[in-house]
Parts: structure tokens; sequence; C-alpha cells
């Protein structure tokens, strides 16, 4: 066959899927509405999930910017020098500074009795600390006594709390929790929905404590200062030269901070629930095809087997009912990208957001749309194909 | 030819349909396979047609083994050489009438223009050259019997097999539709009629008689 033959033989089969859907209005609007309802279902989530994440990094970017994290690669046992924080403190944007490190990412954290185990971050910080990343005492010993504690006292998290079962409000004297083997008594309650959430789920300790009973000189240990908006570039260069002059401690400023990666997994868990939405519409489309076509496969019976009995071969004849679906997954897929993309405009535009559309999205949505209604498409071509010639005969 | 071919089935209970028989007939005439109903005449036309295999025998189209081809086969057999008229026409209504006769042309290679002018000429030689463009379901039933002839002829076949093709018909119109077929010969098509249709045998050179699934003679008209 030549190619030219074969594009006329294409074009034919093509022709007459297109009859066949428009000859059946019903059936091809219920196929079509499944997958398009579909398509538009994730299409519109997920445009709406991205638009807003860059919304939420946008808001996020304004807050970070009041916020400077320096951070020391070769630390030491004595720490930040108080007298250099305190003089960053006095710089004129600056609102409050200290230390804020993760001691240790992962720690176990059980009651005394070894029960209630997890794995936990153990975080050293000061007073000025706490204030600089909004940490809040929610209970027990203020922050201020963390410059002083040397046993071995710790405040821990919200979270942690309720996880080993301490419920709010009960008395802290007796409390206690066990860090690795060593027992802590807690002597306070800390809380934080700033971007450094761990702290609410973590143990915090004061550096001299760390340094007595953990030991090691602190695995991501910071000076996070709380500024002015705008000027925490001109903070971190100042902080980074005025904190440690002879470079012992090799501060480098990093911000942004933990907080971005945090807020990341949520914009990709709204996106994620999009996909799962989508597969599950994506699933009733393709069962909603195989439906109509297989109703529709039964009401041609005559007309595929006088096909038949006039010597199409059960390939062709099944390749016909599988170009019907898939031109009835593109154009319903097209149709939900439109919708979808509609919906997403409108909201964005009442919600003066500006959209964000990922470039290959429209592209994988048609893809989708055009494999869920060729899967659907897959018994009743079968069906189609089985339909033995002498059906003509006999109707 | 036919040497000994025969149909049992085995569904619902194991059922002879059609005893061996033996036949032949000449290319490019027209026979008439008469008998009552239930004789076993629609069997032995949808054989001769290939749309199913015999259980047994051997069945040569011009020298050409039938029996024992693959289904994919005999859908090629079909597409170039088996031409049918069925009892009721089979159009698809909701398509114009150039595009019935077009499904005819199964399998043929051919361009577009070609195509066109195969189906102008067939809807000619039955007469309605003029009604190419009409939706079918507009036809009445004499004009869908002649689009069918014209689909089962657009591709030239050797073989016509009409099975009952006037019992649907008026007297007039059934004459017609007889004389279409009859007249195939003269393009070189060889005409099976299966029918109950007394009138058929005028148009034909031979007649084969079936009852209860056996061949009881036949002869020239
Ligand atoms: N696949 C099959 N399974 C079971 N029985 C069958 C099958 N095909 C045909 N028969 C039976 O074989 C007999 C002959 O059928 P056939 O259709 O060939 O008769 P016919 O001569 O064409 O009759 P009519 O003139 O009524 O059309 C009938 O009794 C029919 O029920
Ligand atoms: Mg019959």
């Amino acid at each position: 066959m030549t190619w030219r033959l074969r594009v006329e033989s294409v074009r034919r089969l093509a022709a007459d899927a297109a009859a066949s859907l428009l000859l059946r209005p019903g059936h091809t609007i219920g196929m079509v509405a499944g997958i398009a309802l579909g398509v538009a279902g994730v299409v519109g989530i997920v445009v709406i999930a991205d638009t807003q994440q860059i919304q939420v990094d946008r808001q996020f970017d304004l807050q970070r910017s009041d916020r400077v994290v320096v951070r020391a690669w070769t630390p030491t046992k004595a720490g930040f020098d108080a007298t250099r924080v305190a003089a960053a403190e006095q710089l004129e944007p600056v609102l409050d500074v200290g230390e804020f490190s993760v001691w240790s990412r992962a720690r176990t954290v059980s009651r005394t009795d070894g029960t209630a185990r997890s794995s936990r971050p153990v975080l050293v910080a000061d007073g000025s600390g706490l204030l600089a990343t909004d940490t809040r005492v929610v209970r027990g010993r203020s922050g201020d006594s963390l410059s002083t504690a040397r046993g071995p006292v710790a405040w821990i998290g919200e979270r942690l709390a309720r996880d080993l079962g301490l419920a709010p409000g009960d008395d802290l004297d007796n409390a206690q929790v066990l860090v690795g083997d060593l027992p802590f008594e807690v002597v306070g309650i800390i809380a934080n929905d700033e971007g450094f959430g761990y702290a609410s789920s973590g143990v915090l300790i004061s550096r001299k404590t760390a340094v007595a009973t953990l030991g090691g000189v602190g695995e991501n240990v910071r000076v996070i200062a709380h500024v002015r908006p705008g000027s925490a570039s001109a903070v971190g260069d100042n902080m980074v030269a005025g904190l440690d002059p002879y470079r012992e401690l090799m501060l480098e400023d990093v911000t942004p901070p933990d907080g971005k990666v945090l807020l990341s997994n949520v914009g990709s868990d709204l996106r994620r629930i999009g996909a799962a939405l989508g597969g599950f519409m994506g699933l009733i489309g393709m069962i909603t095809v195989a439906n109509t076509l297989m109703m529709a496969v039964y009401q041609r019976r005559r007309e595929l087997g006088l096909r038949s009995a006039m010597g199409w071969k059960r390939r062709r004849i099944g390749v016909l009912v599988l170009t019907e679906s898939a031109t009835a997954g593109i154009v319903a897929s097209t149709l939900g990208v439109g919708l979808g993309l509609g919906v997403a405009v409108i909201w964005s535009h009442v919600q003066h957001w500006e959209l964000i559309l990922a470039p290959w999205l429209p592209f994988a949505a048609i893809g989708s749309g055009l494999t869920a209604s060729l899967v659907g498409g897959i018994i009743p071509a079968y069906l189609a194909a089985s339909t033995p010639p002498m059906t003509a005969m006999r109707s | 030819m036919l040497r000994g071919v025969g149909l049992e089935v085995a569904e619902p209970v194991p059922t002879r349909i059609l005893h061996p028989v033996d036949l032949d007939i000449e290319s490019a005439t027209a026979v008439a396979v008469v008998g009552p109903s239930g004789a076993g005449k629609t069997t032995l036309a949808s054989l001769i047609g290939a749309l199913q295999q015999p259980t047994e025998g051997s069945y040569r189209f011009d020298g050409q083994e039938v029996a024992g081809m693959s289904g994919a086969r005999l859908a090629e057999f079909r597409a170039r050489d088996v031409g049918f008229v069925f009892q009721h026409s089979h159009l698809i209504d909701e398509r114009s009438v150039v595009a019935n006769v077009d499904l005819g042309l199964v399998g043929s290679e051919l361009h577009r223009v070609e195509r066109a002018e195969l189906c102008a000429a067939a809807l000619e030689w039955v007469g309605l050259a003029t009604l190419g463009a009409r939706r079918s379901a507009f036809l009445s039933g004499g004009e869908r019997h002649r689009v069918a002839i014209a689909r089962a002829l657009v591709k030239s076949p050797r073989l016509i097999l009409a099975d009952e093709p006037t019992a649907a018909l008026d007297q007039e119109t059934g004459r017609e539709i007889l004389e279409l077929l009859a007249n195939a010969t003269a393009r070189g098509a060889t005409v099976i009629l299966v029918t109950h249709d007394p009138r058929a045998v005028e148009y034909v050179d031979a007649v084969h008689r079936i009852v209860d699934g056996r061949l009881t003679g036949g002869g020239h008209s």
C-alpha cells in the first residue's frame, strides 16, 4: 500500500467513525460528558492548586523577607559569642535575634517507661531565638531561663506532648521524658506556627544542657533574626561579618529557611488530591465509555454483521470501534480542558490571582482522557469484532 | 464446485443442517436455489458465500479451495469475490445512498475519486443515477433493494448471492429486482438466487431444489 492509500484508508476509517458518532448523538453526548467532566475536574483543580501555591509562595516571600537565617558550618561547643549577638540586636531593622539550632535531627524520645517511642528533632535555642522565630511557650517556665538552664531540663513541643499523653492542663510538676536513654524533666510546652513547625513536635533544651548531656556541636547551628521587611539581605551580610569576624564558625546567610519546604508540601498535597480525584473521575468516564459503546455495539449488530459479511476483517471492525472511542475521547478531553480552564480562570479572576498554567497540563489531560476512552473501548471493540458475518443473513 | 459439502452444528444439540451435497455451478450463469421453508437454502447460500465454514467436504471456487481457509482469508475472499443481497436491504439509514454503496468497496485500495466513479457507475446500472446524495432513510422499498444491489455489484465480484431478495417487495418491484440480478451475469458475475419465489425460475439458467437439507435434484430451465 502506498502512503497515499494508507492516508486514504485512515481518512475513511475516521470518516466512518465520525459518522457513527454523529448518528447516535444521545450516546455520544453521554460518553463525551463522562470523560469531559473528569478531565475538567483534574485541569480545574490542578490549575487552581498551582495558582494558589504561587499566591502562598508570594505571601510567604513577603514574610520570609523579615526572617534572616545565618548558619554556622563549623560550629563549636561554645556556640555564638553573646556580646556579638547582642551587638547585632542593636542594628536598627533588627527586632529580635538569637540562636535557634537543630542539635540533632532525630533522636528517640519516649515516656520514662519506654512507651510511646518516636523519632524527634532536638532543638537548642535561647530566649531571643524563641522570640525571633515566634516560638511561644504555652505553658511552664519562660524561655528566658534557657540561658541559665544547665541540668537535664527540657521544653517539649505541643504535638509531642499530646503524642506522649500529656493532656493540656496536666500538671507538669513531675513530667519527664527520655531522650535516648537520658531522662529530662519537662519544664514547659512550646508551639510554633510561623514556619518553624517542627518546634511543636520536638524537644528544646539549652546549649549548655545539650553539650553536657548529648554532646557534639549540633547539626544545624543557626542564628535567626526577626527584622523589618525589606532589610533581610542587608542584615544578613552584616551578621555574617559581625558575628564571626575571624571566620571560625564559617557563617553563611542561608535565608530563606525551612518554612518554605513546609508550605510547598501543602501545595503538592493539593495537587495530589486533584490527581486522585481526576483519576477517580477518569475511571468513571472509562466505565461510561465502555457501557455506552457496549450498548451501541449491541444496537449495531446488524450493521457490524453486514460489514463483516462484506469482507471487513475482525481487526478493522475492532479498530473502527476503537477509532470511535478515541475520537470521542479527544473531543471530550478537549472540551474538558476548556471547561476546567474556564472554571480556573473565573476562580482566579474572582480571587484577583494571576493564573498559573503548567504548559504540559492540557496535553497530559488530553492524553489521559484519550487513554481512558481507549481502555474503555477495548471490550466493546472486541465484542464488535466478534460479530459473526452470518448475523447479516439472519436478521 | 461443491463436493460433499455438509454442515452439522453442535449447539444446542448436535444437528445436521445440511447433508453432504455435490453442486457445480457454471461461471457467469444465474441459478436459483428453491425449496420449502427450513430446508436449508440460507445455510447452503452461506457456505457458498463463505459466511461460515462447512464441517465437511470440499468447496472450490475457480480452482481455489475455500473450505479450510482461516477467518481472515475468508474475509478477504468475501471482500474480493462475493457480493451479497439480503432479504432486507440493510442500508445504514442515516447515511447517503452513495455512502452505502461505498461500503461495498471493502479492501479495495482505491483513491477517493476512483471510488466515487465506481459508485456512480453502480448506481447508474441499477437505475438510481440521480439519487446518490439522498439520505437512505427516505428511499422506497424497491429503491432500497436497488441500492443494496449496487452495493453488491460495485466491486464487480465474481459471485453474487441473493437470499430472498424479493420477499419484502410487491409483484412488480420483485420482477424488476430479479431482472436486475439476472442481468448481472452479463457483467461476468455468477448469480445465485435463494428464494421461495416461483417467478425466479424464469430468470435463471438452472434451478436446484433442496428439501430437508438434501439436494433433491435440479436442472436447466
Ligand atoms: N447455526 C444453527 N444452529 C442450529 N440450527 C440451525 C443453524 N443454522 C440453521 N439451522 C436450522 O437449519 C434449518 C435450515 O435453516 P435455513 O435458514 O437454511 O432454512 P431456509 O431454507 O433458508 O428457510 P427459509 O426459507 O425459511 O429462510 C432450520 O431448521 C434452522 O433452524
Ligand atoms: Mg432462508
